[in-house]
């Protein structure tokens, strides 16, 4: 062996290159072995995204469990070097913290899920409250109260992304006074905030709404609409781009009135997730069996469109002309979902002809449709094609149901329009922000229609693929 | 219909080569100098690359002419960008079939002419060679020297334990 690197392999800009090329963190965790030379920058790509904060409590040694005072604090870390700990906490620039986690690095064995938090807040405490002085991106989900607040010493000036998920188990006490902290210690440049309380309260609507009007530059904002007040959406608007929301709707026109004030205050908006209900318990009784996308008209003026995804209980119907309007307004439309969370009768929903009308009116850069079609009268599949076969990575059919003896026609009528990799139908009904029609929670039973369906078109897809050598 | 305007560009061992300008503004380096210091008959020194490397980056970048110049504000740490980073076109590969250390003269002819494309060609090789090997496989292939002692290695391999199977 030579005692000289390559030049190349010297130089910090292009290892930095190489590393994050690596497909594995293990890759970069051997490399950060091979010299002095790449340590560092290897190590920087290691721990640039934290996966949970286990790896942190891995460089402290173990730690005493006191049967009568629980962890021993005090003298529980008795190897602990603050200053390794110091020079790997100044490398992460994302972290995910879940107090359920189980983590099966070495401190499985002597150490509970919930106390990681808790201990890094102790350190913290002791060795300066920034635990992670550079860090942009934050994901915290937890579901005990006493671990909401222990966010804070993970808080710094340079975060930019806030992901707040509280289990149902977390009171409204402190989901208030975690707001009330964050308004005090977030900064002003935040530009993404993500937190859906896990209760309607009045206070924690205030509360949030008085943490939002902190922000100068949130460009994407997913919130319970209760705690947009129109002076804050008027205030955030001009630089939101992205804006998810659970919105609780007393009559359908509201619906309306919705688009219409999304379109005066966001200019320059590319996506809109709304999660619909009603606000009332009881809807049964008053509730239009489908509700027209005439409502969401206004939203065709928001010409920088990408992403429109609603998420009703009914379905929302859908004409010709509505497609022919869609293809003129949104010609960057990637992702389109119109469906219902519920499981309607097979004759609700959009007629299925509805996708030819697509096919013709075709939104170029669509690549993922989920539409809540009534599936109990399949068309013909068009025997002359006016345009060519449409590609698309996702078709959803939300919850819609599927009879047996439609499976064959369905199969023709979308391969004669559509090559799609990948179809998906909802086993179960949907609700929340944690699932989405492209990618439900469970799977489709195996005997199921929908399984034949989606079998039988990926399958062709694929073969076409390889015929393509795409 | 007039010629396509060409300039010179002149390797650190004096050779001298003529190319259409739009292959050579594939090179930023190459296209703020012009534009700094406006078109002429001088030949454009490159002092850190030699001919046979100069030759070998003027045939990727002929090759590409016509490819949209990466977006200078594009961010590498995105996925999508990370992704569309780490493949590498037939033609690519076959251009970049060199041996170790043309590799490497490429590699920092394309850092030092700032040719993103070229760089991420050079560097997804490199990360190809690496992936999956052990510390000591990777000291092989590339003849560097282990200068760890055997406590320092000790450590940071049990402080970085836990990425090993991620």
């Amino acid at each position: 062996m030579t005692d000289v690197i390559p030049p190349a392999l010297c130089i910090s800009e292009i290892l930095s290159e190489v590393f994050d090329l690596l497909p594995k963190r293990a890759d970069a965790a051997a490399a950060a072995t091979v010299c002095r030379t790449w340590t560092s920058v290897a190590l920087n790509r290691v721990w640039q995204d934290l996966p949970s904060v286990f790896p942190l409590l891995e460089l402290l040694g173990p730690l005493t469990y006191v049967d009568t005072r629980g962890w021993d604090f005090e003298h529980g870390i008795p190897d602990a070097n603050f200053g390794r700990l110091a020079a790997y906490t100044s490398r992460v620039r994302s972290v995910r913290y879940n107090d359920q986690e189980r983590w099966t690095g070495g401190f499985r064995q002597r150490i509970s899920t919930d106390v990681s938090a808790k201990i890094l807040y102790y350190i913290a405490s002791q060795h300066g409250l920034c635990l992670l002085p550079s860090v942009k991106n934050i994901e915290w989900a937890v579901a005990k109260d006493e671990a909401v607040l222990q966010i804070l010493p993970f808080l710094c000036p340079t975060l930019v992304s806030l992901d707040l998920k509280l289990g149902c188990e977390v009171s409204g006490r402190a989901t208030l006074a975690m707001l009330r902290t964050l308004s005090s210690v977030l900064p002003k440049e935040l530009e993404h905030l993500r937190f859906f309380p896990s209760m309607e309260n009045e206070a924690i609507d205030m509360e949030l709404t008085s943490t939002l009007n902190q922000f100068d530059s949130l460009s994407i904002l997913q919130a319970p609409y209760s705690a947009l007040a129109a002076d804050t959406l008027v205030r955030l608007g001009p630089n939101l781009r992205s804006l998810e929301v659970q919105y609780l709707l007393e009559v359908t026109e509201e619906l309306e009135d919705l688009s219409v004030l999304l379109t005066e205050t966001c200019p320059v908006i590319e996506s809109i997730v709304l999660y619909v209900a009603w606000a009332s318990q009881d809807w049964d009784d008053r509730a239009p069996e489908q509700v027209p996308f005439r409502l969401l008209h206004p939203l065709l003026q928001c010409s920088n469109l990408v992403e429109l995804q609603v998420d009703f209980v009914v379905p929302i119907s859908l004409e010709d002309s509505d497609v022919r309007a869609i293809h003129q307004a949104w010609p960057e439309l990637q992702v389109l979902h119109l469906s219902a969370k519920s499981f309607a009768s097979e004759s609700l929903g959009m007629p299925l002809s509805i996708l030819s009308v697509f096919a013709t009116y075709w939104p170029p850069a669509l690549r993922r449709l989920a539409l809540f079609c009534a599936c109990d009268d399949v068309p013909l599949a068009p025997t002359e094609r006016k345009h060519p076969i449409r590609a698309l990575e996702t078709l959803g059919f939300g919850c819609a149901l599927l009879d047996r003896r439609n499976v064959g026609p369905i199969i023709t009528y979308l391969q004669a329009l559509f090559r799609i990799r990948k179809i998906v139908a909802n086993p179960l009904p949907w609700w929340g922000c944690e699932s989405s029609p492209f990618e439900p929670f469970g799977e489709i039973p195996m005997d199921d229609p929908w399984r034949e369906v989606m079998d039988a078109v990926e399958e062709v897809t694929r073969a076409d693929r390889k015929i393509g050598g795409h | 219909m007039s010629a396509a305007p060409q300039v010179t560009l002149e390797s650190s061992d004096g050779e001298k080569f003529k190319v259409d300008k739009e292959v050579a503004e594939r090179s930023v380096l190459i296209k703020n100098m012009i534009e700094d210091v406006g078109e002429s008959d001088n030949p454009i020194p490159l002092p850190n690359v030699n001919a046979s490397v100069l030759k070998k980056v003027l045939e990727y970048c002929e090759h590409h002419r016509g490819d949209p110049l990466p977006a200078a504000d594009a961010d590498p740490s995105n996925d999508d960008n990370r992704k569309r980073a780490t493949e590498i076109s037939d033609w690519d590969q076959k251009f970049i079939q060199v041996d170790q250390e043309m590799l490497f003269e490429i590699i920092l002819a394309a850092n030092y002419m700032d040719i993103k494309p070229l760089l991420d060609v050079g560097c997804k090789t490199v990360a190809n060679m690496i992936k999956g090997k052990t510390p000591e496989e990777i000291r092989k292939l590339f003849n560097i020297v282990n200068d760890f002692t055997p406590e320092e290695e000790a450590q940071i391999k049990k402080e970085n334990e836990w990425a090993e199977d991620r």
